[in-house]
């Protein structure tokens, strides 16, 4: 099916334990379109845009409380031939319930980096599989943000993923 | 297709801090310390990574490992190092397989068997 590119351009972002609130435009988090839509990851791009040094503990892992009433961020095909979608999923950084990071889930990727310069990029394998179902917690949400510590720098996100 | 070597099919993780003071590891939580890839100042860190079969969380197939790598016979992939993703095989493609059958023909995700 297609790929798609949820990109924020430039964030800081905002340290959170789990189980609490993210805060708004502090975290990046795509949640499925409907009740049975299948979503897989295929990469994600860190690039730092820090102007001192800022060791930045990024994961990327499943919510156990998911967002709702969202502000859409950036979501476009990869492809110019694709088809829109009849329930496109969300990227978003910003709603009116927050969403939280499960205690359990929360960590499938450790992307942590300095944002001072540093860069990170993770491709994911063709046999591998990192997935979102649906849109409800804890499957239906993959949210990219900072866990407790360090000091998060401005930086710039891409994730890459593909519907089913 | 069928799987030569247990490193097929793997991603990949670049952490380039060619430019950047990178990560001290005094500054690394807790609880990230086991799973924090240290790339110091000048270092880019290049890796294979896979998935643990049994709960998603991300395997660095670190070259420098020493200890013997998580395996799964059953799944024949590796695994983390997590006790209970060792104890005993529970699929996560099982589990979302499971999760996406009880969406279709019930709405909602029951993981129960009865």
């Amino acid at each position: 099916m297609a790929r798609w590119a949820a990109a924020i351009p430039s964030w800081t972002p905002v340290a959170v334990a789990d189980t609490t609130n993210m805060t708004d435009n502090g975290h990046q988090t795509i949640q499925g379109g409907s009740t049975t839509q299948r979503g897989e990851l295929r990469e994600v791009y860190l690039g730092g845009q820090a102007g001192a040094s800022s060791p930045t503990f990024m994961v990327l892992g499943r919510n156990s409380t998911v967002g709702a009433t969202l502000t859409a961020a950036r979501l476009a095909a990869l492809d110019p031939s694709t088809a829109a979608l009849a329930a496109p999923p969300t990227n978003y950084a910003a709603s009116t319930t927050k969403p939280q990071r499960s205690s359990t889930l929360g960590m499938l990727l450790n992307l942590s980096f300095n944002a001072f310069g540093g860069v990170v990029r993770w491709v994911n394998g063709p046999d591998e599989i990192v997935s979102y179902l649906g849109n409800t917690a804890s499957l239906g949400e993959l949210s990219l943000n900072a866990f407790t510590g360090g000091t998060p720098g401005l930086l710039g996100s891409n994730i890459i993923f593909e519907t089913l | 297709m069928s799987k030569h070597s247990l490193k097929d099919g793997s991603g990949y993780l670049i952490i380039d801090h060619s430019e950047s003071p990178g990560i001290d590891p005094s500054d690394i939580p807790e609880k990230l310390r086991s799973t924090t890839n240290i790339v110091g100042p000048n270092q880019v860190f290049e890796a294979d990574v896979q998935f643990c079969a049994h709960c998603g969380s991300q395997v660095i197939l670190n070259p420098k490992r020493t200890r013997p790598r998580g395996y799964c016979s059953k799944c024949n992939h590796y695994i983390c190092d997590n006790p209970i993703c060792n104890k005993e095989c529970a699929p996560l493609k099982q589990l979302l397989d499971k999760a996406e059958r009880s969406i279709i023909k019930t709405g909602n995700i029951i993981l129960t068997d009865k």
